[in-house]
């Protein structure tokens, strides 16, 4: 056997980034290259622009800021319940944004429960409309993405590291400044990148909680090109500027990343000694929970009435959305497993940026490309659940390595050597090592990828016939047909589904939180 | 580590492992599952839910041609709703394969010509019009009607103009006089030959569009409330308003036309003066009817015939619609047939049909708009309750496509500061 510095070969994973990223920008040069005549870019489109990177840049940062106090928090405590609550703090993330908008205002609406309460002491209404409504709720949205991540950081670190500071007598601050910030160096500015690059393609929500057309982001402006003015050219070229702004984000973020790691541990329970008052960790505890929980119980209640008289193609529906959800995930798992393999073993750069090109394409541009693309050959509407499911699988894969690679390189640093000295073939060492090694986090991944592809309404719009309705789909389609109640029976049973599916293919992801 | 058979990393990974094992193994034969629900399985019929086989035909009307398989290629998938839950196993199997089988073209019953009728989505969906009109049509016609749903009219325009000339599309319905000069100079539709005794708002004499039905846009308050009678009362009260955005939704474009055509030049004066009214302003008629529902507005943009559905079908007589003295805008949707369609008799069937009592009938209590053709036996009861406004506005379709664009930059610019 040839002599080889990393214990796999990388060339599976860079296969898949090159397929992921021929998939991205091959759609968007099949919807360029369909243009004839452009009025390109408009005086508008920098209104767009500004408004876009301004919203984008303070939800990413307030998201992350408010996560690492709550993560933190979390990675300290042990209480009843905190498994079921991890779990459920991950709910807004995967809702579908109707869902989530209506969840929000009955908390933060004009007359939603906070008003309400302040209308008792004969207060105002809040005013959530604006820049800060915007933020607002993308921090509802990334918050909990945020935190799991961070949080996920956390747990990666060997449970020796903690019990060796602790002998040493480090006191909180020492401890963050040793051990936790050193991590945080390593996980933050890539989650910082990609609720950035989340929020670049942001638009029903920011469109409505901003008010009106002060608040006109860059998807939005890709959608009035293709609907209101048909002018494919500028709809590329929108959305080129979404990907050329979300490789930046992503290359500062490789940049400032710390790439050392933590090393091997024995992979014993965390135990934690410098966790002297509880009270600012709960405070923090009962803040985001709060703040998550309570949308997200509107969600429910508003939900309850309809649930039970649900017309039966609702539940046609959900199979449907569970048969998506199902194929995006292996879709994602096939493509995102070498792809982390492949970073941990040291190829980064461009597999890496490939992985975040699927947040910042504007689904309109991916799907009408797709639709160009196979429509020559293949009635569009026959493909429509594959090529939802595919999309999905895309959008999900900047999440899922995230998730996936930082445990890849763990992996690889502390097992590579020995699986070389033992002359381990690559196929050996990932299927043996790898896999069972970052259950946890294929399994968290699996859980996302298959929860947002649940929820997500993506491109199935644009192919679906009227027989094949995801749930989503069909939760649209109650609300249009005045159904309001029935629509929200659907957004809670759809709620069910993403959950469990999530609660399901995350039980794994949960080993130290379990202990 | 917990053990093995309670892995559902695993398991999902084996089960999806065995599911393609056995298809490749042929243990399931794909066709077996794909044809089963198509010839055994007893059809329901969508409209009554009633089963009906080729032995008996209780629920009246021909029975559907028995699908044909094409060597492997689609078969009429797309028709059959199968709508019970028992189904629903059947269904999901033959989704799986749906989705997962490319047919190299787009195959169809081998005995019956298809007409294909791109409209918006809320048409097609299974509380719009789409499986009532599907049903009376086919029983009429010796045909399939294959409704494809595309969003909403802009969006539906734009996928014709996606397509141009190789469109699928034999019948386009579900556009508006906003949108018909755009579609106009695309010169993708041909000339119709269908007269009817409308009772439409105006004359029509459009030679290309033929018009299914019409509403006015009005806003929607909560009955007994405190409402303007104008958009000036409107400005100067405190009233909050939710409406759509011009740029995504036809709403928002037909609110944007009624004040251009009510105030023409002080359009951007009178946008001024309502930004303060103005809640929010949503991508779509659905999120804005919820912002409403849930009060996070006293008013929203809908049409005047909005309280009808709630009267109607939630037994409900606390919406009402509100009467502006300056006219209301009118929306008439309009069908025609595309120039390139291989099925030119049977597409100006359809678009007769259209405007005869069958389909008609179908319209008010499933598109919440007045039929463009009053059927024989009136409009449902409930409809005489709905208000009627002084005066129509409605700028000729060459007019509000020559508007559009300024009135829309007018707007951004009264309401951006």
């Amino acid at each position: 056997m040839a002599w080889r510095t990393k214990p796999l070969s990388p060339y599976p994973g860079i296969g898949a980034a090159v397929l992921v990223a021929a998939f991205i920008l091959g759609t968007l040069v099949a919807v360029g290259w369909q243009a004839d005549g452009s009025k390109g870019f408009a005086a508008s489109d920098w209104v767009a622009l500004r408004f876009t990177l301004k919203q984008a840049t303070f939800s990413a940062l307030i998201s992350v800021f408010l996560a690492i106090p709550v993560a933190r928090a979390l990675a300290r405590r042990r209480f009843w319940g905190r498994r079921i609550l991890i779990a459920l703090l991950g709910a807004p993330f995967i809702l579908p944004v109707i869902v989530a908008i209506f969840g929000l205002l009955q908390v933060f609406g004009r007359s939603g429960w906070i008003s309400d309460i302040l209308g008792v002491f004969g207060l105002p209404p809040i005013r959530i409309y604006g820049l800060h409504g915007v933020v607002l709720a993308h921090v509802f949205f990334n918050l909990p993405l945020a935190t799991r991540l961070i949080l996920q950081g956390w747990q990666e670190i060997p449970a020796e590291r903690f019990r060796l500071a602790a002998q040493l007598g480090l006191s909180g601050r020492v401890m963050f400044r040793q051990i936790e910030w050193p991590m945080l160096q390593r996980v933050a500015p890539g989650v910082l990148a990609v609720i950035f690059a989340i929020c670049l393609t942001s638009f029903a929500v920011a469109l409505t909680l901003g008010g009106g057309p002060r608040a006109t982001t860059v998807e939005l402006a890709i959608y009035q090109a293709f609907t209101y003015d048909f002018d494919l050219g500028r709809a590329a070229l929108l959305s080129a500027i979404q990907l050329g702004l979300t490789v930046t984000a992503a290359v500062i973020a490789l940049k400032l990343s710390n790439q050392a790691g933590f090393g091997a541990g024995m992979d014993k329970p965390v135990q934690r000694w410098d966790s002297v008052s509880p009270i600012r960790d709960f405070f923090w505890i009962c803040l985001a929970t709060g703040f998550l929980l309570l949308p997200l119980s509107s969600v429910v209640f508003s939900g309850l009435v309809g649930l039970f008289e649900l017309p039966s193609l609702v539940f046609r529906a959900a199979g449907v959305s569970i048969l998506v959800a199902g194929a995006s995930t292996c879709i994602l798992l096939v493509l995102a497993l070498p792809m982390a393999a492949a970073i941990g073993a040291g190829t980064k750069g461009l597999v890496e940026i490939a992985g975040i090109l699927g947040l910042a394409a504007s689904p309109l541009v991916l799907g009408t490309g797709l639709f160009i693309l196979v429509r020559p050959y293949v009635n569009p509407s026959d493909l429509a659940l594959l090529v939802t499911a595919l999309v999905n699988a895309v959008m999900a894969l900047p999440f899922a390595l995230r998730i996936l690679t930082p445990a890849a390189r763990d992996v690889i640093v502390s097992h590579g050597r020995l699986a070389q000295s033992l002359n381990m073939s690559g196929r050996v060492f990932f299927v043996r090592i790898m896999l069972a090694r970052m259950r946890p986090q294929i399994g968290f991944a699996a859980g996302l990828a298959a929860a947002l592809s649940m929820g997500d309404l993506g491109v199935i719009s644009l192919f679906a016939d009227a027989q094949t309705a995801t749930l989503p789909l069909q939760i649209y389609r109650l609300m249009g047909a005045y159904k309001m109640d029935a629509a929200a029976g659907a957004a809670l049973l759809l709620l069910c589904l993403s959950m469990g599916a999530f609660w399901l293919l995350d039980r794994g992801g949960r080993r130290h939180a379990e202990v | 580590m917990p053990e093995k058979g309670r892995d559902p990393v695993g398991a999902f990974v084996c089960g999806a492992g065995v599911l393609l094992n056995d298809l490749w193994q042929g243990e399931i034969s794909a066709t077996a599952i794909w044809l089963y629900p198509l010839s055994k399985a007893p059809k329901r019929d969508p409209t009554s839910g009633c089963v009906r086989n080729r032995a008996e035909m209780p629920c009246g009307g021909p029975v559907e041609p028995e699908p044909v398989n094409t060597g492997g290629g689609k078969v009429l998938v797309s028709t059959q709703i199968l709508s019970s839950r028992r189904n629903l196993e059947d269904d999901m199997k033959h989704l799986i394969l749906a989705a997962g089988i490319m047919s190299a073209t787009s195959a169809v019953a081998a005995d019956a010509p298809v007409l294909t009728v791109y409209t918006y989505d809320s048409f097609v969906s299974d509380w719009g019009p789409g499986p009532q009109v599907k049903a009376a049509f086919e029983a009429v016609c010796a045909c399939e009607l294959n409704l494809v749903g595309v969003e909403d009219g802009a969006a539906l325009l734009s996928r014709v103009r996606l397509e141009g000339k190789n469109t699928d599309a034999d019948i386009v319905l579900g556009l508006d006089t906003n949108l018909t000069a755009a579609a106009l100079e695309t010169g993708l539709f041909a000339p119709h030959s269908v007269t009817a005794d409308y009772a439409l708002p105006i004359e029509w004499t459009d030679t290309t569009f033929v018009p299914f039905d019409w509403g006015y846009f009005s806003f929607i308050a909560i009955a007994g409330a405190d409402v303007p009678a104008n958009f000036a009362e409107l400005a100067a009260s405190d009233t909050s308003i939710v409406i759509q955005d011009p740029r995504t939704s036809t709403p928002g474009l037909g609110l944007l036309l009624w004040v251009k055509a009510a105030y023409g030049d002080e359009a951007p004066a009178v946008w001024a003066d309502l930004s303060d009214n103005i809640v929010t302003v949503t991508k779509g008629w659905s999120e804005a009817y919820g912002l409403f529902l849930e009060g996070e507005a006293d008013m929203v943009l809908s049409y005047t015939t909005s309280p009808a559905y709630h009267l109607i079908a939630e037994e409900d007589a606390s919406k009402v619609a509100v009467s502006f003295d300056e006219g209301h805008y009118a929306q008439i949707e309009v069908a025609a047939k595309l120039a390139s369609t291989d099925q030119s008799e049977l597409a100006d069937q359809f678009l007769a049909f259209m405007v005869s009592d069958a389909f008609q009938n179908i319209i008010p209590t499933t598109n919440w708009m007045y039929p463009a053709v009053t059927p024989a036996n009136g409009l449902p009861d409930g409809f005489e309750t709905l208000i009627t406004p002084k005066s129509t506005l409605l700028l000729d379709a060459a007019m509000a496509g020559e508007m559009r664009d300024k009135a829309l930059t007018e707007w951004l610019g009264a309401l951006s500061r």
